[in-house]
């Protein structure tokens, strides 16, 4: 590796984070209190921090007062990331079905204006039985499907957009603890950071992984060479100070917004200097060979 | 700008449906003046024409007997500053006509896009649908800031229609979608044969016998289609800050899953 560079204590890695192309799409859900429109959001966007096993990667993007929202009422934007449009689109309406339909008072508006559409009212609108009615105000289609709880307001379709997943930070540490308190504090300054979100629990992930596995079967595995507890092997990447490595991972609309998102993360993470026990920073690549999408660290530096 | 001010009062109608702006775009003075008029007339024998610079078209009407005006048109603006005979703005599908005065029966009959605005109050059968045809208004929007006779919205697929003031018998009959707001007083049996058309009220209607009646009801959709209408009106719906209407479902009569919604 060549020479890192060092700020307020903590190294910096000259390598990069390696991400691939995915397409993004944005709603906007509304709700009568931002309680019950982010109950709808954690739902919708459960069961989604990696495509390997939810089908998609979401998050929740910003929280959004009543001036912000389509209908005046608080709410909140959401993004979700497929690695197809296929993909996208079901998961969508299975997500939207499930969750933001369900949820009580709740109300779904798209949240991109370009792009391919993407079908939310225009499938979720069969609920209704019949009794479901469109209704086009400013040249946009609703579909209001009657509830037990009264009307269900979902736009017709959302828009999406060719995006970019899997940039990401590795945080070394002297332990768990310090890692995990200094990636809450990137992750807060990151999730300022428009048009991304931070798929995983808490925006972070503390088991990285790497492509292939010695069982036929899986196509990922747990990734060794960053595993404190294998720091013994000849092919780990830690040194002996090393005592945890957290990953935040980062999912955006282009790539310019994830570079932003994790410019953020490094400024956040060298903020806090060597004092946080935070001692180096790296990022998860596989050679530059899988993933079009290079973040250089080192020009992420603030 | 081209200005056709009407210098005679006819014994008979005229048929003013070919003065768009589309169409008079690009003539001068003498070839506007040398058209022809359905009724055999030129147009410079009907009206005094006037040319300036700009698209918009101007009728300055003496009477209610300038037909069509308007009608077919796609893009551009006319203005008519006095009364518009019947048939103002049929079948238009884009641009704006807006009539200063009173308009007759028909105006916006079969229309499927612009706007159509008339200041003072409009005849019987306006948004309706043409003659042997299904359909009527199948989109844009009609604004009628007095009142409007009978059947206005008569078979509505698509699109917005307002009318400020009182409506006549049989509003928003058989209509099969889109959005009819009236502010005043509605005539008799409206909404009847509705399909799954909006009919929107402030008021009230003394009866509606062939709908379901489904009580007062929060309507979220109203948080959208309110801020829109005030916007097209240009002026505010009753106050429902707590979008909740009484709604009634109908019309049975044809099985239709239309609403009459009356402000609460």
């Amino acid at each position: 590796m060549s020479a890192p560079k060092i700020i307020n204590g903590i190294s910096i890695d000259e390598t990069f984070a390696e991400a691939f192309p995915m397409v993004g799409a944005r709603i906007i859900v509304t709700a009568r209190t931002e309680r019950w429109a982010m109950n709808a959001g954690l739902a919708f966007t459960g069961f989604a921090t990696s495509v390997i096993g939810c089908g998609c990667e979401a998050g929740i993007e910003k929280v959004l007062s009543g001036a912000e929202t389509p209908d005046g009422r608080p709410g909140l934007s959401i993004l979700l990331f497929a690695m197809g449009d296929d993909a996208l689109k079901g998961q969508l309406t299975n997500r939207l079905g499930q969750t933001i339909l369900t949820c009580p008072s709740t109300a779904c508006f798209s949240g991109l204006t370009t792009g391919k559409k993407a079908a939310l009212g225009n499938m979720i609108r069969y609920f209704g039985d019949g009794y479901q009615l469109s209704k086009v105000i400013d040249g946009q289609r609703f579909w209001r499907i009657p509830v037990m709880e009264g009307e269900f307001l979902v736009a017709d379709f959302t828009h999406y957009q060719p995006a970019v997943g899997g940039g990401n930070l590795l945080i070394l540490a002297d332990d768990g603890e310090k890692a995990l308190f200094a990636c809450e504090k990137a992750v807060d300054a990151m999730r300022k950071v428009p048009n991304c979100v931070l798929p995983f629990p808490g925006g972070v992930v503390r088991s990285g992984s790497k492509v292939g596995s010695k069982y036929k079967a899986l196509f990922a595995s747990s990734n060794d060479a960053f595993c404190p507890t294998l720091k013994g092997l000849a092919h780990t990447q830690l040194s002996p100070e090393t005592g945890s490595v957290l990953e935040i991972v980062i999912d955006g609309l282009s790539f310019e917004d994830v570079a932003a998102c994790m410019k953020e993360g490094i400024r956040a993470l060298t903020d806090g200097g060597r004092a946080s026990g935070v001692h180096r920073i790296s990022a998860g690549n596989y050679g530059g060979n899988l993933g079009p999408f290079h973040f250089k660290l080192h020009e992420l530096l603030p | 700008m081209i200005v056709l001010t009407q210098k005679l009062t006819l014994p008979h109608r005229i048929d003013a449906g070919a003065l768009v702006p589309a169409a008079l775009a690009g003539l001068s003075l003498a070839q506007i003046e040398a058209l022809s008029l359905k009724t055999g007339l030129k147009v410079g024998d009907v009206f005094t024409v006037a040319k300036s610079d700009g698209d918009v078209v101007v009728f300055r009407t003496q009477d209610q007997a300038v037909d069509c005006i308007g009608e077919g048109m796609g893009e551009g603006e006319i203005r008519v500053e006095g009364p518009a005979g019947r048939y103002a703005g049929r079948s238009m599908s884009g641009g704006t006509l807006h009539i200063v005065g009173d308009a007759g029966d028909g105006a916006g009959q079969g229309k499927s896009g612009g706007l159509l605005v008339v200041a003072g109050k409009a005849g019987d059968f306006v948004g309706s649908a043409l003659p042997g045809r299904t359909s009527g208004v199948s989109g844009g929007v009609i604004l009628i800031k007095g009142s409007v006779g009978q059947r206005f919205g008569d078979r509505m697929r698509k699109g917005v229609m307002i009318a400020l003031g009182d409506a006549g018998d049989f509003c928003a009959a058989r209509a099969v979608a889109g959005t009819i707001w009236v502010r005043g007083r509605l005539g008799q049996a409206p909404a009847q044969g509705l399909k799954r058309a909006t009919l929107l009220l402030e008021h009230a209607p003394d009866a509606l016998p062939t709908f379901q009646d489904c009580g007062v009801v929060e309507m979220p959709v109203l948080r959208l289609l309110l801020p829109s209408l005030d916007r097209l009106a240009g002026t505010r719906v009753a106050d429902s800050s707590d979008y909740r209407a009484h709604r009634h479902l109908g019309c049975i009569g044809v099985d239709g899953r239309g609403e009459v919604l009356v402000l609460a």
